[in-house]
């Protein structure tokens, strides 16, 4: 019996175990394969905030490796010599903002999916806003890029992994009328509409501000085509002008702001004003904010070069040619090391090493705002801010358009009122720093000051030259959005200043950088698109359809 | 740039080793091998011997030692013999034995190496006696050691037993039977039932794979000739033959197709090991180990639970090996190789199918040492110290000092000058100062040519010239001879081994202690290891058996240093600090003077950081280097269990059952303790880092065997399953400072002010699989084996709906010297046999995959936000495939003097599982799908040859080669070429795959040719080739994409090894080499870039064209760049030589350059193992009363490099990192060369 037991039992008792064991193979395999880390399902604000992080990443990246470009070519600054970040190298840009669509259609897909659709109106609204700003700023980029059919990858549709090209009209239209729905549709009035609370990184869900801002940034689209194609901005802009718009220097800058998002800062200013870009004050800016070249700086009549710019370490306010010639003495010095934390005035490095500093520098605090630990008050990241929106204005009624008519009048007092916000304004970012300290402004401009810095012969709005002076004063006040400066650049025919001394230098060196190349990844695996729009020409330059 | 592999080449290379080998093995090889070469069988061997009045058992004794042969005979066949008296002088064996035997009764037989002595009137002929049915006896080997576990069957039945602790066996045969004993690392030995009594049997070692018993897949062991597949088997004692670090570079150089590489590093650091090529495009190529049937990986370990074989396909294309981190090792280092008895190399997934989805790259199987009954005490102690003496430096110039283009303005190359107006030391400011601008008008030279370290020397002539130093100290400016010297020491290594051994009936018993201390070629880096090791063979019951071994290992290292880092952050301090290969390799000109250590420190023993020159050169971080080196201590501690039980049960006549359990559970820590640098004692930071592992595998197998199941056929059928677990959970955190209490290292010390700290970091992985699996085995009048079988897996990481997963193969071995009546043949062919295999693999993939999963958001400020992975998962994710033929023979010639083994293998991995990049635009970077394949085939040899065999005397040889093409056969549609990762990324240097090419290009810019000649570029005030004015430099045209210029894979790889055994003394020699595959060299193009390269002086030395400088002067410095002007001219612009140099080779990735320049092939062979051994002889030894064994030897390792086509002794084993880029080498480590002392005494 046993040995019965022993030769036909246990082979089938073997089998029944293995046969056990078959059946629990996969028993676990789900939980143990489920990632630990993030959510397959995200809420809406959770969607949302990534959004918001995603804008945040690119204006960290974006500076750091083009503002050695990007102030050289719109002469907000010069620099002494390239910096390791090739022109246009960046692509974080691109990659942010075609990531962030996918976010974008995730959270509208949500939103979609649930029965009381209505109730998120607002966000939708905020979501297209947002979207809207990104894609433009992409778009003033490249020009023509992938969009309509853009950011759909998450569909596993093959086709979609290779997006076609959208002009950048259509762009920009399919970009007015998104916003012309975030206008038409926010509403601060209706209590049943889905609060994202604090999680509204950028205006903490404040709904009349929203339209304000979708509504200046409408104005803002429509005045960059309007030279190409008035006939679909004018009725943008004058219906923009009826509604609200951004106006409060205190209240109206939109943009990234420590106060609003617990935890922010801004990692990258360190490199984006540091030693590496190789910055410093050039002359186009300081012809517009001193009257004469005083090194002393006595000749300085706009408030905000004492705090854009600052002197070199002999404390002359000399700055970097803007076209440089081979008699240029050449730069060097570190007026950017961490040194100055403690020793302020020194500029040049450490002995017995020191390389003098021979230029006027941008300030020193650009590079700490934000980025010492436990500061306080930084910069934000401005998406747009009150001075530009009365500046738009300013040009809509220096100029005037179909449906409203030119107006110097006006003209000059929302010019007036651009100067007087963008003053106040920056006088304020510095007031509030925790890191500046030395030679930080303790109060605003008083009443007489601006007035006599509105009349100085540079500033004063004179009707001949009313639009120059407008772009002028935009383009001053957009010392920390370049990329904005360079689109107001292309799209004005090159109206901001520009150093006329040794222009040629400009010309050869900058004139031919009217935009990015598209990203390897284009050539590489949306090859038929990318052909279809270069022709193989993908070059940088080829003016976009907004510039003049 | 160079050419090499062709067939002729390389066999003057292998004839080069060999020569040299031969050089080493001196005058004692010529002058003993004359009588035996020619010896053309056992009995025509003459020898000599005097014996009176001696018993037989000793005489026959001394014939073996002095004929070297073996006699086999019943011990009572001998026991009951006379005293026997024998005179003979030079005479042949035959008639040595017929004088001695005849007289006796004695037959004799020769049967392969054995001479089998016999009873006259008795035939050993199988069949013919008729004694007792129980057979006993015992097995040893050639020292007189018992041999346990020796496995002894029944020819042509599946009849067995094995020997016993006292490597005593009894066994059930009746006469005729031929016994088989065989065992590990010995060859097999036939002996046929003739009478009963006492067996004494001896095992000789074996060398080759041909007569030997194999570990097989799942710890199977077989016999080598029933094998269909390729496995390479070595001792443990041929891997610790030269006092290896490690178990991998143990290895190196002694197994076919074994490619093992150690990445520029310090000892301790990690291996790469690849079998037969790369079968997986962007994941792991690592083989699995398997360690007592436990499975590990060989991954390097790294912080916060990291994977490098996850990272390299989650981060397709990105890894740039300019900056790896720092290199802790990996799993093989934790593996005492005192306690392992053999490994065993399964090649390929047909020798790998029953490991499944982890075995498609190969296994290695590691058996440790379980332990046997020995003489005396068995109390075994190695004692082994070893110094490591960095003695390999790159050669610099030593003529011309600092600067970058200062060498352009003068003949007479002015020196900077100090505030006094002295002549002073360049440092890293000045080349951006008076000197940036190319003079002439070109502008500033960074333009052209990138950003040079600070090791750029390009200055003035050395000639003792007074010079303020940057410390303000007035010096000669003089040349350092070894400007790298002062940064490293040095090192040794010591290992202490105590191990006790014994067995009794119950079964043996092994524990062992083993102690490693190991102190850094570079400053304050250390380890110690301590192992603790039990293995046992228990007897359970007469049919149950249990092998157990359970290993302790713990780890602390102190600073493995970080070779590569380029300013890497600290934290609180804000201060950064650099790798020592960048630093030595970038930033130290050739006057460098080592002043920076001295400066290191304030008065009060606070960092010396109120200013940031206390170095010349600030933003190499070179002034944080001593301080971090000093004060900056991280100490990762691995502890680590790794045990295993198997149970075999004999539970029927035909059916055995075996299980097992395995364990491997370790923790790996990093804690970083960082010094303030300030005197209060606040600025320091502190991190803590641990991760736990654990791994479970659990195998059981039921074998049913059945001989004679047909005619001539037997069979054995085995089911099993198999169940493997694996998990990792880290959790880590850090305290950047300021500390509330001084010097106090903890998390919670923290006053600063951000709120998230200490931020907490947490990281997992877990995956299981489990499989059944069958094996049937069948043979056909024992020597025609065939082998199926068929495994399904169950895998956690694919999707549900492909969890399962089914494959198969099949193995033929023919021994066609037993099928055959070889003739005359048998002569000189003694055993031949071919195998063939068929097998595919298959594997799952990295876990957390399969689900659309919206990843978290580490941006400060957004950590609530979830966002679309940028990397898309696939729920429709297949196993990828492997597949594999292979086909090979093992031949033994002359007795078996001479064996072959020799294999071609063809593998084709497809549907592999890549994130396949998409445009960026579709909303994410790729998507992961099933594509791509490669294709690996190749061949291996290994060839064994006793050239001498004499008892006084041996000499053998082994010679192991193997070639392998590793080719990339597609990758998604649409798609040709995707990148492996890059060095410095942007212009640099990258490595694709591309479809078509070898895996493992090599990629950058390249020249640009125009009728065949090179293009130049000529540089003109006005701009590059305008023409205007005078031609101010030159540079070659770059091409406008990135060019494969250099292919990573070696022709040939293999090893030599020669031993010569005289008396008790025993030479080991040990040669590996590298024939072909490139190398983009950084260190040569930093060298040449920098002018410190020996070569840049040439022209400088005024043998160059004459040139005029722009002030005017003169000097025979001129080049003309060879090569055509854009308009296809002949070039016949002079410019001053610095454009030859620094203008084609420096760029690191801001500017274009031509980047082929510096690529080369990197061939070498090097003298890996070195040892002069002697043995105290065992009656002296047995004299003492203390030793049974005692044997001292002179151990070197990588003592010399035979030859290598890298210029200016460049490090060709300084490979950056072990990621699948393996092309790219910088930061070059000086070659190490070690030498030490190794006893090995048994009590």
């Amino acid at each position: 019996m046993t040995k019965y037991i022993r030769s036909r039992l246990l082979p089938i008792l073997v089998v029944s175990v293995f046969a056990l064991g078959l059946a629990s193979c996969t028993k676990n395999f789900k939980a143990i394969n489920t990632p630990w880390d993030g959510s397959p399902t995200p809420t809406l604000p959770q969607l949302y905030v990534a959004y918001v992080a995603n804008l945040d990443n690119t204006a960290n990246s974006e500076q750091r490796d083009d503002n050695g470009w990007l102030y050289p070519i719109t002469q907000q600054g010069a620099i002494y010599t390239h910096s390791d970040y090739s022109y246009g190298g960046s692509t974080s840009a691109w990659s942010d903002f075609y990531h962030n669509l996918s976010n974008y259609y995730a959270a509208m897909n949500l939103i979609a999916a649930t029965p009381d659709t209505a109730i998120y109106t607002n966000v939708k609204a905020m979501l297209k806003t947002l979207k809207v700003y990104q894609a433009i700023k992409v778009s003033d980029f490249y020009g023509d890029i992938p969009y309509s059919a853009a950011g759909k990858a998450v569909d596993y549709q093959t086709s979609s992994y290779t997006p076609a090209y959208d002009s950048q009209q259509s762009i920009y239209l399919s970009c007015l009328s998104d916003l012309t729905w975030a206008v038409n549709n926010f509403s601060a009035t209706d209590a049943t509409q889905f609060s994202l609370g604090s999680s509204d990184g950028v205006l903490l869900n404040n709904i009349t501000q929203w339209i304000k801002f979708a509504n200046s940034l409408r104005l803002r689209l429509a005045l960059n085509i309007y030279g190409k194609d008035p006939t679909d901005a004018a009725p943008i802009i004058v219906d923009a002008l009826s509604k609200p718009l951004l106006s409060d220097y205190l209240a109206d800058d939109i943009g990234l702001y420590s106060a609003n998002i617990p935890g922010l800062s801004f990692p990258a200013r360190a490199y984006s004003f540091g030693t590496e870009c190789r910055l410093r004050m050039g002359t186009a800016m300081w012809q517009m904010m001193s009257s004469t070249n005083a090194e002393d700086g006595s000749g300085i009549f706009d408030p905000r070069c004492l705090i854009y710019f600052e002197p070199n370490n002999d404390s002359l306010w000399n700055p970097y040619p803007q076209n440089p010639t081979a008699s240029t003495i050449p730069e060097q010095g570190d007026p950017y090391n961490t040194l100055r934390d403690a020793d302020w005035p020194n500029k040049d490095g450490a002995a017995p090493n020191q390389t003098p500093n021979l230029y006027a520098n941008f300030n020193y605090y650009w590079s700490r705002d934000g980025e010492v630990s436990g500061s306080n008050g930084a910069i934000p990241e401005l998406f747009m801010t009150a001075a530009e929106v009365h500046f738009l204005k300013a040009e809509v009624y220096a100029m005037g358009v179909t449906g409203v008519s030119q107006n110097l009048a006006t003209a000059q007092t929302e010019y007036n009122a651009g100067v007087t916000a963008s003053v106040n304004f920056w006088t304020t970012m510095a007031i509030n720093s925790s890191v500046w300290v030395v030679n930080k402004p303790t109060g605003l401009p008083s009443t007489t000051a601006m007035t006599a810095f509105l009349n100085n012969p540079v500033v004063l709005f004179n009707a001949a030259t009313a639009l120059q002076q407008i772009y002028a004063q935009e383009w001053i006040d957009m010392i920390r959005q370049p990329w904005d400066a360079w689109t107001l650049l292309r799209r004005t025919g090159g109206q901001t200043p520009m150093d006329p001394n040794n222009a040629s230098y400009y010309t050869q060196t900058y004139s031919a950088y009217q935009r990015y190349q598209y990203p390897a990844s284009e050539s590489e695996y949306n090859y038929a698109n990318w052909y279809a729009e270069t022709k193989g020409n993908d070059l940088t330059s080829t003016k976009i359809w907004i510039a003049k | 740039m160079n050419k090499c592999g062709k067939p002729n080449l390389t066999l003057r290379l292998l004839m080069r080793i060999t020569v040299l080998q031969l050089l080493l093995a001196g005058g004692l090889v010529i002058s003993v091998s004359a009588k035996n070469v020619h010896g053309q069988g056992i009995l025509d061997r003459k020898i000599s011997l005097s014996e009176t009045g001696q018993n037989l058992k000793r005489v026959l004794r001394n014939i073996e030692a002095i004929a070297d042969v073996k006699f086999t005979y019943d011990s009572r066949l001998v026991a009951s013999q006379r005293q026997v008296s024998l005179e003979v002088k030079d005479e042949q064996l035959k008639a040595v034995l017929d004088r001695l035997l005849n007289p006796l009764s004695i037959q004799y037989e020769v049967i392969d190496d054995q001479i089998v002595l016999r009873r006259n009137g008795l035939s050993d002929v199988p069949g013919t006696a008729a004694l007792p049915d129980i057979i006993s006896g015992t097995v040893s080997s050639q020292e007189g050691v018992s041999l346990p576990g020796v496995s002894v069957s029944i020819q042509g039945t599946k009849r067995g037993t094995m020997t016993d602790a006292q490597g005593h066996f009894q066994i059930d045969a009746k006469p005729g039977d031929v016994l088989i004993f065989s065992y590990i690392g010995y060859g097999a030995y036939k002996m046929t039932v003739k009478n009963g009594g006492a067996l004494s049997i001896v095992l000789t070692k074996s060398d080759n794979a041909l007569g030997e018993v194999v570990v097989t897949s799942l710890g199977i062991k077989r016999e080598a000739k029933s094998i269909g597949y390729s496995v390479q088997q070595v001792s443990g004692a041929d891997v610790i033959k030269a006092d290896p670090p490690n178990i991998s570079q143990g290895l190196m150089g002694k197994v076919a197709g074994l490619n093992i590489t150690i990445p520029n590093g310090v000892e301790g650091g990690s291996s790469r090991i690849v079998i037969r090529g790369n079968n997986s495009l962007f994941g792991n190529n690592q083989p699995l180990i398997v360690v007592d049937g436990v499975m590990v990986d060989n991954e390097p370990i790294l912080p916060q639970g990291q994977n490098q074989s996850i990272t390299n396909v989650l981060n397709q294309g990105t890894t740039d090996v300019s900056q790896p981190g720092t290199d802790y090792g990996s799993f093989l280092n934790t593996i005492n190789p005192d306690d392992v008895e053999s490994i065993n190399v399964l090649k390929g997934p047909t020798a790998a199918a029953l490991y499944g989805a982890r075995g498609a790259n190969g296994v290695i199987l590691i058996v440790s040492k379980k332990g046997a009954k020995e003489r005396g005490l068995g109390l075994n102690y190695n004692f082994s110290v070893r110094w490591n003496d960095p003695y390999r430096f790159i050669k610099t110039q030593h003529e011309y000092g600092s600067g970058m283009t200062t060498t352009l303005y003068s003949a007479n190359t002015p020196f900077v000058k100090d505030a006094n107006g002295n002549d002073r030391e360049f440092v890293e400011g000045d080349q951006y100062g008076t000197y940036q601008n190319i003079p002439g008008g070109g502008g500033p030279f960074y333009n052209y040519i990138g950003f040079p370290g600070d090791g750029a020397s390009w200055g003035p002539k050395m000639s003792g010239q007074p010079l303020v130093w940057w410390d303000g100290v007035t010096r000669p400016y003089t040349a350092n001879p070894n400007i790298f010297k002062s940064f490293y020491k040095t090192g040794n290594t010591v290992t202490h081994n105590v191990s006790f051994s014994g067995g009794g009936d119950a079964g043996t018993l092994r524990v062992s202690y083993t102690r490693t201390t190991n102190d850094a070629i570079t400053y304050n880096s250390n380890f110690t290891q301590n192992v603790f090791n039990i293995g046992s063979s228990i007897n359970v019951s007469k049919k149950v058996k249990a092998e157990a071994t359970v290993s302790y290992t713990n780890i602390d290292r102190l600073n493995a240093p970080n070779i590569f880092g380029e300013n890497l952050s600290v934290p609180s301090n804000q201060y950064t600090t650099s790798g020592i290969g960048y630093i030595t390799m970038y930033h130290l000109p050739t006057d460098y003077k080592p002043l920076e250590r001295g400066e290191t420190y304030n008065a009060d023993g606070s960092k010396n950081s109120s200013t940031l020159n206390n170095n010349p050169y600030p933003s190499s971080s070179m002034g944080n280097y001593w301080w971090n080196t000093f004060n900056n201590n991280t100490v990762f501690t691995q502890n680590q269990l790794l045990g295993s039980v198997k149970l075999t049960a004999d539970i029927l006549p035909w059916l055995n059952a075996t299980g097992h359990v395995g364990i491997d559970y370790f923790t790996n820590q990093f804690e970083t303790k960082n010094k303030p640098v300030d005197a209060a004692g606040i600025d320091g930071d502190y991190s803590n880092d641990l991760s736990t592992v654990s791994t479970e595998n659990l195998d059981a197998l039921l074998t049913a065997h059945k001989e004679g199941l047909f005619k001539n056929i037997d069979a054995s059928l085995s089911v099993g399953g198999s169940y493997y677990h694996n998990k990792l959970y880290d959790i880590s955190a850090v305290n950047p400072g300021p500390f509330n209490y001084p010097f106090t290292y903890n998390l919670t010390n923290y006053a600063g002010t951000t709120a998230n700290y200490p931020r907490p970091g947490e990281n997992r992985q877990e995956s299981e699989i489990n499989s059944v699996l069958g094996i049937l085995n069948l043979s056909y009048k024992k020597y025609l084996f065939l082998e199926a079988s068929g495994r399904n897996d169950w895998s956690s990481t694919l999707p549900a709906n492909n969890w399962s997963f089914f494959y198969p193969s099949a193995t033929l071995s023919f021994v066609f010297t037993d099928a055959f009546d070889m003739g005359m043949a048998k002569n000189w062919l003694s055993y031949g046999k071919v195998r063939l295999g068929e097998a595919a693999s298959a594997n799952g993939y990295i876990p957390y995959q399969t689900v659309f999963n919206y990843g978290s958001v580490g941006t400060a400020g957004f950590t609530t936000g979830l966002q679309v992975p940028t990397q898309l998962p696939s729920q429709t994710i297949a196993p990828q495939h492997s597949r594999s033929f292979e086909v090979g023979t093992d031949l033994g010639f002359l007795n078996n003097r001479i064996n072959l083994n020799f294999t071609y293998y063809n593998t084709y991995s497809y549907d592999q599982i890549l994130p396949i990049p998409i445009a960026t635009s579709s909303g994410t970077d790729a998507v992961t799908i099933n594509s791509g394949a490669l294709r690996n085939k190749g061949i291996e040899f290994i060839i064994n040859a006793k050239i001498i065999n004499h008892s006084a005397f041996s000499w053998d040889v082994t010679v192991n080669g193997a070639h392998n093409q590793n080719k990339v056969v597609s990758l998604e549609k649409g798609i040709n070429e995707l990148p492996l990762g890059s060095w410095f990324g942007g212009d640099g240097i990258a490595m694709n795959v591309k479809v078509g090419d070898n895996y493992g290009g090599i990629y950058g810019r390249n020249y640009v040719y125009l009728n065949g000649q090179k293009v130049v570029n000529l540089i003109y005030a006005g701009g590059t080739n305008t023409g205007s004015g005078p031609v101010i430099g030159a540079q070659y045209a770059v091409s406008p994409d990135v060019q494969k210029i250099g292919d990573a894979t070696p022709k040939i790889t293999g090893g030599i090894s020669n031993t010569f055994n005289y008396k008790n003394f025993s030479v080991y020699v040990l040669t590996d080499f590298n024939i072909g595959g490139q190398i983009w060299s950084g260190d040569y193009a930093t060298m040449m870039g920098q002018g410190e390269a020996p070569e840049t002086t040439h022209e400088r030395d005024g043998h160059g064209l004459p040139y005029t400088f722009p002030d005017g002067t003169t000097a025979n410095v001129g080049v003309i760049l060879p090569g055509v002007t854009p308009d296809g001219k002949t070039n016949t612009a002079v410019v001053n030589s610095w454009w030859k140099y620094a203008g084609n080779y420096q760029s690191w990735d801001n500017d274009a350059i031509v980047r082929g320049n510096s690529i080369f092939t990197n061939t070498w062979g090097k003298l890996r193992e070195f040892t002069l051994t002697y043995r105290i002889p065992t009656s002296i030894a047995a004299k003492t009363r203390i030793f049974q064994r005692l044997s001292v030897s002179l151990v070197g390792r990588d003592l010399f490099y035979l030859f290598t086509k890298l210029p200016d002794r460049i490090n060709p084993e300084s490979i950056s990192g072990s990621t699948n880029v393996q092309g790219v080498q910088f930061g070059g480590l000086p070659g190490v060369r070690s030498y030490g002392i190794s006893v090995k005494a048994g009590f």
